[in-house]
């Protein structure tokens, strides 16, 4: 079964969309916690990473780069925020994420994306 | 006299008692109440997220146990905040607010409360998509002597007719907070009202030109360059548009628009000493450069320019 961690303050949007994916018959796991959360992504078991809501100023590079376990593949990393101005977008993708979403959130297209199989890395 | 001091005593006493079990009581309702309510909370989530991806699948019946105390509070609560964050089909929604009497419960607590708390119900009413004749029932709450509930009954009448969105803020009798701006372009972000924000822009109605600008800001239309250049040309000396031309170059800062044109410039040096630097501070926020902010800044504020735009350290990473 594929495993997604969901990591957010707001536990509304936690839960919404670890029920939205359970009904799409991906395992989820949730927490508030950004240590926990490292140390989630440290021991490979996650294959999509959702993170809930960005802070401008907080540069996530450093975050990004540390989430790899020793042989194993970096998780996906999906941001869900309000935020809508291009500048704050590109610097997401420059930070590493691999997709920015907007808030408010279609959950079909959430499901459909999370029920997506990660493919071998291009050489 | 010894007597009497023993009997206010025991008096003191069994007063004090009283309230306490009072209080231990109300502590264990309110217990049980949340207990009640987070197992609602579970449940109703998990349904409410199968029958949003799946509208058709699924029967609309109305949700187990939502007569039980407390049960229809939260499922209120859980679905305006489903229609808040997710971009859905209305008619989900409304089916399931209709199939457990959500509406109805929500015009009753309208009807009962008072304040802040009928200014909640007609928020989270608000946020739900109600029907023509719940709209029409509201509507006699727009001209409510509280702001608050004015403000939300707007928001209501404005979610039941989109398209009349420019007529119903043109009858809004005060000027929007800034707040109240942002609740409004909450319901943009859901698709509720049109983002043509040229004609707002162009309007006379200051609620709709805050508007206009609030959806340049937030959509990051930089296209609008041209448009915003030709409202900071206007002269009007009035502290309403000087307000006006002040929040329009914090819009184009937003949007890291150019801040040297001749248009701007102008609006800037004609600003008090403390709003310029204001301004300067968060044009330094903003990472413009030390060569930007000195040219806007006044003789006596070059150092503060470049003291401020040099306290913004900037880390410069190469890819390797």
């Amino acid at each position: 079964m594929r495993q997604v961690l969901i990591i957010g303050r707001e536990g509304f949007m936690r839960d919404m969309i670890a029920a939205a994916a359970a009904g799409a018959g991906v395992e989820s796991v949730c927490t508030d916690n950004p240590e926990r959360f490292c140390g989630e992504c440290l021991r490979g078991r996650f294959e999509r990473v959702l993170i809930l809501g960005c802070s401008t100023l907080a540069d996530g590079r450093i975050s990004v780069e540390r989430l790899r376990a020793r042989g194993s593949r970096r998780p996906e990393i999906y941001v869900i925020s309000w935020h809508h101005s291009e500048h704050a977008v590109l610097s997401l993708l420059e930070c590493g994420v691999n997709q920015y979403m907007t808030l408010p959130l279609n959950l079909r297209r959430l499901c459909r994306k999370l029920q997506q199989t990660i493919g071998p890395t291009q050489p | 006299m010894k007597t009497l001091c023993t009997a206010y005593c025991i008096l003191c006493a069994i007063t004090a008692l009283l309230f306490a079990v009072a209080a231990l009581c109300r502590h264990l309702a309110l217990r049980a109440e949340r207990r009640n309510e987070r197992r609602f909370a579970r449940q109703y989530m998990n349904l409410i997220a199968q029958r949003m991806l799946d509208p058709d699948g699924v029967p609309m019946s109305q949700f187990p146990m939502c007569e039980r105390r407390g049960a229809r509070k939260v499922l209120a609560r859980l679905l305006t905040a489903a229609s808040s964050a997710c971009f859905e089909e209305p008619a989900a929604l409304r089916r399931m607010a209709a199939a457990n009497g959500i509406e109805g419960w929500l015009l009753r607590k309208v009807r009962l409360s008072h304040g802040y708390n009928r200014a909640r119900y007609l928020a989270m009413l608000s946020t739900l998509p109600v029907s023509p004749p719940t709209a029409e029932y509201i509507s006699r709450y727009g001209s409510h002597s509280d702001r608050r509930t004015a403000f939300k009954t707007m928001l209501v009448t404005i979610a039941s007719d989109p398209a009349e969105t420019v007529r119903i803020l043109m009858r809004f009798p005060h000027t929007l907070t800034p707040l109240e701006m942002a609740e409004l372009t909450a319901m943009l972000r859901r698709g509720l009202l049109p983002i043509a924000y040229a004609p707002l822009l162009g309007s006379q109605n200051r609620n709709l030109r805050m508007l206009g600008l609030n959806i340049v800001r937030i959509f990051g239309i930089t296209e609008s360059e041209q448009l915003l250049l030709q409202l900071l040309a206007d002269s009007n000396p009035h502290p309403e548009a000087c307000r006006f031309r002040d929040e329009t170059v914090y819009v184009m800062m937003s949007l890291h628009l150019p801040v040297s044109r001749r248009q701007t410039a102008a609006h800037i040096r004609s600003m008090s000493p403390l709003s310029r630097r204001a301004l300067l501070r968060r044009l330094a926020a903003e990472g413009y450069s030390v060569t930007a902010l000195t040219r806007l800044a006044q003789e006596d504020e070059q150092h503060y320019a470049e003291t401020l735009a040099a306290s913004y350290k900037r880390t410069l990473v190469c890819g390797t």
